[in-house]
C-alpha cells in the first residue's frame, strides 16, 4: 500500500514539473551548442586574428562576449533552473504549481537570451562584464527567474517533510540570492546609480557571486542528491554537509573584491575579499571530504554509471578550482597571474569542469526518469565524457602553464611585449584544440538528448551503463 | 571612500540575512536527527534507479 502511494506521489510530482523541466533542459542544450560555436570562433581568433575578421559582428570583442552570455544565461542558467525545478518537488514532496507560467518563463527566457546575444553581436553590449545584456533584457530575465523562484518557494512552503535536506537548502538559497544579486547589480550599474570604482566593486561582487551563489549551490545540490542515490548510500557526514552550506552562505558574498587587487580601491576593502576567499577553503573542504568518504568502497561504480562519472569528476574539479581560487586571490599570486590566460583557465575549470560536468551528471540521472526512456547509446555517453574530460584538462593545463609564463614575462621590463604575445601562442592553439574536443562532446550529448526527447530512445527497462556492473565483492550484478 | 563603506556594508547585510537564517535553522531543529535526514532522499527509490540500492 505504501509503495502504491509512493508511486502515485512520484507520478504526481514528475507530472507537475515534466514540461517546464524538459523545456529548460532542452533549451539549455541548444544554447550549449550555440555557445560552443561562438567559443571556438573566439578562441581561433586569438592565434589567427585574420580568421573571420571582415565583419564587425564577427570580431573577437563581440564573439567572446556573445559566447560568455550564451553559455552563462543560456546553457548554465537554463540547465540549472531545469535541474532545480526537478529537484524541488522530489525534495519537498510537493508538486509544482503554475506549470503553464513556468513554461511561459522558459520560452521568454529563450527569447530574451537570443535578443541579448543579437544585441551584443550588433554592437549594443553594455560593456560591463557578465552584465552585457541591455537593461530591458536583464529586467525580463529577472521576471522569468522570479516566476521560477516563486514556484520553487511555493513548493517549499507546502513541503510534506519536516527536515530540509541539504540540497534543498542550497536550492532555496539560490531562489532568494540570484534575483537579489541580478536586480541589484543591473539597477545599480545600468540604472545610473553607481559609476567609476563603485561600479567596478559592484560589478565584481555580482560577477563572482554568479559563480558562488548561483551555479555553485545548484551544482552542489545535484552532487548531494545524485551521488547518494546512485551508490545507494547516504552522505558520509550529513552534519558536515550542513556546515559546508552555511559556511558558503556566510563567506562567499564577500569574496568578489579580490578581483580588484591592485585597483584604485581601498586596500582594506580588497583585503576583506581576500580573507573571505581564504575562508572558502572551509566549505570546499567539507564537500571534498564528504564526496571522498561517501565514495569510499564504491569507486568501482565509476566504470559503469554515467551520472556518477560526471558528478564525481565535477566534485573533484570543485575542490581543485576552489582551492586554486582561494590562493589566486592572494596579492602575491594575483600580481603574477591577474590579466593573464591563467584566470581564463581557472574560470573554465569552474564553469565547465565543475558546473557543466555536474549538470551533465544531472541530465543523465533526470532525463530517463522524466521521459520514461533510456539513454540510446553507451558509446555516445563515452564520447561525451572522454571528450569533455580530455578537453577541459588540456584547456586548464595549457592556460594555467601559459598564464604563469605570460605573467612572469609581463613582469620583466626587459622583455618586449611582442615576445610575450609570441610566447602565449602555442598555449592558445592548445586551447582551440581543447575547445574542439569540448564541441565534439557537446554534439554527442545533444544527439543523445534529442533521441531521448523525440522518443527515439528505447523505453524504460534496464539502465544504459558504460560497463557491466561489478559488485564491491568483485562479482557481476 | 564612502562608497567602499556602503558597498561592504551592503555585503554585511547580505551575510547577516544568512546568519539569521542559520539561527532559525538551529532553533527549528534542522541539526537534529541527522541520520534520518540523510536517508530522507531515498523515499522515492524504485526499480528504475540507475544502480539499485543494496
Amino acid at each position: 500500500m505504501a509503495e502504491l502511494e509512493h508511486a502515485q506521489l512520484l507520478a504526481k510530482l514528475d507530472g507537475s514539473c515534466r514540461r517546464p523541466v524538459l523545456l529548460f533542459l532542452i533549451s539549455a542544450v541548444v544554447w550549449l551548442l550555440v555557445g560552443s560555436t561562438l567559443a571556438l570562433i573566439a578562441s581561433i581568433k586569438l592565434h589567427a586574428p585574420e580568421f573571420l575578421a571582415n565583419d564587425a559582428w564577427l570580431t573577437f570583442g563581440r564573439m567572446r562576449t556573445a559566447h560568455l552570455n550564451s553559455v552563462a544565461y543560456g546553457w548554465a542558467a537554463m540547465a540549472a533552473v531545469g535541474v532545480l525545478l526537478w529537484l524541488v518537488p522530489r525534495l519537498t514532496r510537493a508538486p509544482l504549481r503554475g506549470t503553464r507560467l513556468l513554461e511561459g518563463a522558459a520560452w521568454a527566457w529563450n527569447g530574451l537570451v537570443a535578443a541579448g546575444v543579437v544585441a551584443i553581436l550588433t554592437g549594443y553590449s553594455t560593456s560591463v562584464e557578465w552584465l552585457e545584456f541591455p537593461l530591458p533584457i536583464a529586467m525580463g530575465l529577472t521576471v522569468c527567474f522570479a516566476v521560477v523562484a516563486g514556484a520553487g518557494l511555493d513548493a517549499l512552503h507546502r513541503r510534506q517533510v519536516d527536515h530540509i535536506y541539504v540540497s534543498l537548502w542550497y536550492l532555496t538559497a539560490v531562489m532568494v540570492w540570484f534575483p537579489v544579486l541580478y536586480l541589484t547589480a543591473n539597477i545599480g550599474i545600468h540604472g545610473g546609480l553607481l559609476s567609476g570604482v563603485a561600479q567596478a566593486m559592484t560589478n565584481w561582487w555580482f560577477a563572482h557571486n554568479v559563480l558562488g551563489l548561483f551555479v555553485t549551490p545548484i551544482a552542489l545540490a545535484t552532487l548531494y542528491y545524485v551521488l547518494p542515490k546512485v551508490i545507494g548510500r547516504p552522505i558520509h557526514s550529513y552534519y558536515l554537509s550542513l556546515v559546508g552550506f552555511w559556511a558558503l552562505a556566510l563567506f562567499y558574498n564577500w569574496a568578489g573584491l579580490h578581483h580588484l587587487v591592485g585597483g584604485p580601491v581601498p586596500m582594506w576593502a580588497v583585503t576583506v575579499g581576500i580573507v573571505a576567499s581564504m575562508m572558502m577553503l572551509i566549505p570546499v573542504t567539507t564537500v571534498a571530504f564528504n564526496q571522498h568518504m561517501t565514495m569510499r568502497g564504491h569507486f568501482h561504480l565509476l566504470r559503469s554509471s554515467p551520472s556518477l562519472r560526471f558528478v564525481v569528476f565535477a566534485g573533484m574539479s570543485y575542490a581543485v578550482v576552489s582551492a586554486q581560487g582561494s590562493f589566486e586571490a592572494l596579492r602575491g599570486m594575483s600580481e603574477v597571474v591577474h590579466f593573464t590566460q591563467y584566470t581564463v583557465g581557472h574560470a573554465h575549470l569552474g564553469m565547465y569542469g565543475f558546473f557543466s560536468m555536474m549538470m551533465f551528471g544531472g541530465y543523465y540521472f533526470i532525463l530517463p526518469r522524466l521521459t520514461g526512456r533510456e539513454w540510446p547509446s553507451a558509446t555516445l555517453i563515452r564520447v561525451h565524457f572522454w571528450c569533455s574530460a580530455f578537453g577541459i584538462a588540456v584547456y586548464f593545463l595549457a592556460l594555467t602553464a601559459g598564464g604563469v609564463q605570460q605573467g612572469l614575462l609581463l613582469l620583466d621590463p626587459g622583455v618586449p611585449f611582442l615576445d610575450v604575445v609570441q610566447a602565449t601562442l602555442p598555449w592558445l592553439q592548445a586551447r582551440s584544440w581543447a575547445g574542439l574536443a569540448l564541441t565534439v562532446a557537446h554534439i554527442a550529448f545533444a544527439i543523445s538528448v534529442a533521441q531521448m526527447v523525440l522518443g527515439l530512445a528505447p523505453a524504460r527497462g534496464t539502465p544504459t551503463l558504460l560497463a557491466q556492473r561489478v559488485t564491491s565483492q568483485g562479482g557481476a550484478a | 571612500m564612502l562608497y567602499a563603506y556602503l558597498i561592504v556594508t551592503a555585503m554585511a547585510v547580505f551575510a547577516s540575512v544568512a546568519a539569521v537564517a542559520f539561527a532559525w535553522s538551529v532553533v527549528a531543529g534542522q541539526f537534529r536527527d541527522l541520520d534520518a535526514a540523510a536517508t530522507s532522499i531515498f523515499w522515492d527509490e524504485d526499480a528504475t534507479a540507475e544502480v539499485p540500492r543494496g
